[in-house]
């Protein structure tokens, strides 16, 4: 009985957390690059609760929280600017930074004073040699970007841009501004089957109504549960009137 | 629960601004020169519940973390700087540049700004001003005694003057770039100022090393889209309904939370 209390108050608590993450794709509905966090426990819960119709003894406590990130394909929105980048397929861009490298999807880049091309908090991109440096004879308005990843400027051909892909992206994890670091010691593959689409940004893949579906149901499950904390707490009452044989 | 709140709220924030960034486009949609802005925004830190990796029990470790991150932040607004749509006025002192590039004024207190608003007058003194009066650098005199102003697509000004019957140059229409056009501060008045992220300008003549022609008798029209303004009205309005809707489900599930206490 005090088990079936406690039980039902740790689901309780895992569906407020995975409330919070509803809430936090619903926030980076309009991120550039952005990818939602799915929850694990939220997936078990649903799949306990339709599989067998009724859930196992103790799965609903014992169901471990855990989000991951879901790396599916954002839609590729046109904003007609040279540098806005976007994705198609499963790579990352590279960006260089003093604690190692980061891969983000977000490929809005900018030109610093140096000529080089650099993400929106002004971090090199990498290149396959390197740094992109746009001359400075060149407009950031005639820089092109083929499919590839080769940039030109002029018609001059000044580098190629490094995407990589990997066989587990569960190996990243997120830390912010749409960028991704790993945490397990892999080394990134050459991407070859992403396109880049130059003018073009990847808008957040959070599906809206999903998500309302989702926060929806977190809803009405946390409900059930309270409910079923009152029913416990409404037996127990009982089962002590009973002993106590008023 | 009280932090997804504050999670929504900032969801709601990001929103709310991208509808003051388009409210600010939309008014400018007939502002000559006049570049639209976007708004770029970042996920915020995530908290990590759960380091993947961690042993949960025995012998078992866990094989993905658990992190929620905590919303959304506005990282910049950036102005877009793609050519506006060119619009013949016919007035000899209208120029627009066709590519990239801007004029050079000075300010009465001595300081340059830059534009791309090219609908000139000439002042008192005979010299090139922008509307608002800020004199061309460097400074052109068309004589008082002008007949007709032609300007080259390189920016070259010469007038017929007096009874003459051939042209006479008075001077260049300089232009200046910059590596990162988007690091440019907005003055207002149409006016950019150079700032440490824009880089240092570059100047040189309409048409060669990457600079734009100049087109005489042209405007360059905002580069202010209507449709695609309203189009992401609508959706900015939508996605801040449904952050609402997550601070009213929160809501919800802590008042029936209070229930097992009543």
């Amino acid at each position: 009985m005090d088990n079936g209390i406690m039980l039902t108050s740790s689901s309780m608590e895992a569906l407020s957390e995975d409330f919070r993450a509803v809430a936090h794709n619903l926030a980076n509905i309009s991120t550039v690059g952005y990818k939602r966090l799915q929850s694990a426990f939220f997936n078990a819960l649903q799949s306990a609760l339709s599989g067998s119709g009724e859930p196992a003894a103790g799965t609903l406590g014992e169901v471990e929280a855990a989000t991951s990130i879901d790396f599916t394909q954002g839609a590729l929105i046109p904003t007609g600017r040279p540098l806005d980048l976007a994705l198609q397929g499963k790579g990352f861009f590279v960006i260089e930074t003093p604690e190692g490298q980061l891969y983000t999807r977000k490929g809005s880049f900018y030109v610093n004073p140096n000529g080089q091309l650099v993400d929106t908090e002004g971090r090199t991109v990498a290149g396959q040699a390197g740094p992109i440096v746009i001359p400075s004879t060149t407009s950031p308005l005639k820089v092109r970007v083929a499919g590839d990843g080769s940039v030109s400027a002029d018609g001059r051909p000044i580098g190629k841009l490094r995407l990589v892909e990997f066989d587990n992206v569960s190996v990243l994890e997120s830390v912010g501004a749409a960028c991704f670091r790993l945490t397990a010691p892999v080394t990134p593959k050459d991407a070859l089957q992403t396109t880049v689409h130059q003018g073009y940004q990847e808008a957040s893949n959070v599906p809206a109504v999903r998500e309302l579906v989702r926060l929806i149901t977190l809803t009405r499950l946390y409900q059930a549960n309270v409910k079923s904390v009152q029913t416990l707490d409404e037996q127990m009452k009982y089962l002590l009137q009973v002993a106590m044989g008023s | 629960m009280l932090r997804a709140f504050s999670t929504a709220a900032t969801g709601m924030t990001a929103q709310q601004m991208i509808v003051d960034t388009i409210a600010n486009n939309l008014a400018n949609i007939n502002t000559v020169g006049f570049k639209r802005s976007q708004v770029d925004f970042q996920d915020l830190m995530y908290v990590k519940l759960l380091e993947p990796g961690q042993e949960v029990a025995a012998g078992v470790i866990a094989p993905s973390g658990f992190e929620i991150g905590s919303g959304v932040r506005p990282a910049s607004t950036l102005k877009v700087f793609t050519q506006g749509e060119m619009q013949n006025t016919g007035r000899s002192l209208d120029v627009a540049i066709q590519g990239d590039g801007f004029f050079q004024v000075t300010l009465p207190g001595g300081e340059t700004r830059y534009t791309r608003d090219g609908s000139l007058r000439v002042n008192a003194n005979g010299q090139l001003t922008t509307s608002s009066g800020y004199t061309l650098e460097p400074a052109i005199t068309i004589p008082s005694d002008a007949r007709s102003i032609s300007i080259g697509e390189d920016g070259t000004v010469s007038v017929f003057a007096g009874s003459s019957g051939s042209p006479s140059t008075v001077g260049t229409i300089a232009l200046v770039r910059f590596s990162n056009p988007a690091g440019l501060t907005n003055e207002g008045g149409n006016l950019l100022a150079q700032s440490p992220a824009s880089g240092a300008p570059i100047s040189g003549t309409a048409g060669q090393g990457g600079f734009g022609t100049i087109m005489q008798a042209f405007l360059e029209r905002s580069n202010v889209q209507m449709v695609n303004e309203l189009v992401n009205l609508i959706t900015a309005q939508r996605a801040y309904e449904i952050n609402s809707r997550a601070i009213r489900a929160g809501d919800e599930m802590l008042t029936t939370a209070n229930r097992l206490i009543s």
